[in-house]
């Protein structure tokens, strides 16, 4: 058993940008990759493979008798995976009441955490949810109780994910105890690619192949996927977004956010932005 | 089929379900009732089930599928064991009530029984148009249940929810089989269809998703399959009917088998492939894309009409 590669993020940290780039370095073709069928999809949250390996429907269970079996899906994906397997996840990094991670390292090769400056992922995470409402995404990003897709009225394509607050899901990534886990940022992978791509691969233990690198890089270039999502869609924009893929800047955020809204971040982070290089040594956010 | 004893006559609750007669020892009241005493198809009994299936074939998380008996295990509820097709083994958890187990029993405990029948298990919904009948294929969530309450509302008699049993008839033509007048409903969709979830029993206590009966709106014989559509959400505002060709159509027969899981460990693979491209030879087949944000129900349905009046 290679066990499952984790892509962890929390939402808009640079996870899709990271899969286009592994879909075309695994593929190592002479053009870009189909940005509708990257690799490490679907979603560990996806409602029908977990379906489908546990033998009933989730849609008639409770959440909490979801997660109780989702380390066994896991456990269950991994043994029957023939090649290395790499699997989206925006779950925080929890456990079960009785003590069992949700994502057990048994099943686990090593995981790959993006983390990305979290002024501008509330920058970004509202435009992908269709408005401009930062307060609103603000509140969500401070909130301990944050999930995805948790209701009780209908049944969404994926399971619910409790996401933490930003600061939280950070952090039990990056101290998930017993996992072997490298931390990205988003920041890093924009202005020095080559470097920070390579250490993926390399603890990924992928083919260390300095040329393939660049050319993948080179092939999810933002210009790139943004050309071909607008030409063909993207099937994982959600359907109130304009695009998923917007910007991809660096410090947008400061012609995004009031002062009064990148400083409520900046109070409910500090901690975790100081720790991954988000903030200087005068509390100033670095980008 | 020596544990078997059909001879004798159990005290039993009988049903009719998927054109099968089903004795059980927990009362199923979903199903209709069979007035005949006459020897079951099915038996559901209370008993042991063992922990391991000597043989499996096939193991998923919460089941294992031998040849001839599946076992499904259902954590704070039942443990099943399904053998040969006809004989169904509850092993109840006492903290589970009886709407639990039911859920489970109807949905995927049902769905190996008639696999292991060799029959041809669809995941999918049907109503009836014009004395045919029409299969709404897709997963799990993609509107199948609630596109079929909608056509009930304009007058069609429903066939099954969600798990739609399709046999050859006696000239050849494929017949989609009635399952139990009941279709389950969240609350958004009874929201949608204007029908107030008010007096609708929960399928389990734990859920808010709604047991809907059908009453007379439910077709009790089997029906010539006229036409299947694949339901399937995309990202984009509009709907879109495609008609799937060839080989296409199989592979989406393949890809919405009930519990395809299942199927690896039984050896009713060959009569199950059998009956797929049979189907697929004889009726149309088109992929309806739908809006994953708003539903478009009412225009859902009028595309369908449209389609099947064309």
């Amino acid at each position: 058993m290679k066990g499952i590669v984790w892509l962890a993020s929390y939402p808009k940290s640079g996870n899709t940008w990271f899969r286009t780039f592994l879909t075309n370095f695994l593929r190592d073709g002479d053009a870009p990759a189909n940005i509708n069928a990257l690799d490490g999809g679907p979603i560990a949250s996806a409602r029908i493979p977990f379906d489908e390996a546990v033998g009933y429907d989730s849609g008639e269970m409770t959440y909490d008798e979801i997660d109780r079996l989702r380390p066994e899906v896991y456990l269950h994906q991994a043994r029957e995976a023939k090649e290395t397997m790499f699997c989206k996840v925006h779950d925080a990094y929890t456990f079960l009441s009785d003590g069992r991670p949700l994502i057990p390292p048994e099943a686990t090769a090593c995981a790959l955490y993006f983390v990305r400056n979290p002024l501008d992922v509330a920058v970004s995470f509202a435009h992908h949810s269709g408005h401009d409402r930062f307060d609103r995404i603000i509140r969500h990003m401070a909130k301990e109780e944050n999930s995805f897709c948790e209701t009780d009225a209908t049944e969404t394509n994926q399971l619910r994910q409790k996401l933490l607050s930003w600061s939280s899901h950070v952090k039990s990534w990056a101290d998930a105890p017993g996992m072997r886990v490298l931390v990205l940022r988003y920041e890093d992978m924009k202005q020095r690619p080559e470097e920070t791509f390579g250490a993926a691969v390399r603890f990924a233990e992928l083919p260390d192949d300095a040329a393939r690198v660049k050319k993948a890089i080179e092939f999810s270039r933002f210009e790139e996927v943004r050309k071909q999502e607008e030409k063909d869609g993207f099937g994982e924009r959600m359907p109130r977004a304009k695009s998923f893929f917007r910007k991809g800047e660096i410090g947008s955020w400061r012609e995004s956010l009031t002062p009064e809204q990148a400083a409520k971040i900046v109070a409910d982070h500090a901690e975790v932005m100081r720790r991954f290089g988000y903030l200087d040594e005068k509390g100033e956010p670095v980008f | 089929m020596s544990d078997l004893d059909f001879g004798t006559a159990v005290a039993g609750h009988q049903h009719l379900a998927f054109g099968l007669r089903v004795r059980s020892s927990l009362p199923l009241p979903e199903l209709l009732p069979a007035v005949s005493t006459a020897q079951s198809d099915v038996e559901v009994v209370y008993g042991e089930v063992p922990a391991e299936l000597p043989g499996a074939l096939a193991r998923g998380v919460r089941y294992q599928s031998a040849p001839g008996a599946l076992r499904l295990q259902v954590d704070g509820v039942a443990n099943y064991l399904v053998r040969d097709g006809r004989r169904i083994t509850i092993a109840r958890d006492p903290a589970a009530d009886d709407d639990d187990v039911r859920v489970f029993l109807l949905g995927s405990v049902f769905g190996a029984l008639l696999h292991q029948r060799q029959d041809l298990v669809l995941h999918g919904s049907a109503i009836e148009w014009a004395g045919e009948a029409v299969v709404f294929l897709g997963h799990s969530g993609v509107g199948k249940s609630t596109l079929a309450a909608a056509f009930r509302k304009k007058g069609h008699a429903v066939l099954t929810d969600d798990l739609c049993v399709v046999r050859p008839g006696p000239d050849g033509r494929m017949l989609a089989y009635p399952g139990f007048p009941q279709t389950k409903l969240w609350l958004d969709s009874l929201k949608q269809l204007d029908v107030s979830a008010e007096g609708l029993r929960r399928i389990r206590n734990k859920l808010e998703k709604r047991a809907v009966p059908l009453g007379g709106d439910f077709v009790g014989t089997p029906l010539p399959v006229k036409k299947l559509y694949l339901l399937r959400p995309h990202n984009k505002d509009d709907l879109k009917l495609t008609a799937a060709q060839g080989p296409q159509k199989f592979n989406i027969l393949k890809n919405h088998t009930y519990r395809f899981g299942f199927l690896a460990g039984i050896d009713g693979k060959a009569g199950h492939f059998q009956h797929a491209l049979k189907l697929a030879q004889q009726t149309p087949l088109a992929v309806v894309l739908r809006p994953s944000g708003a539903f478009l129900l009412d225009e859902l349905v009028a595309l369908v009409e449209a389609d099947l009046r064309a």
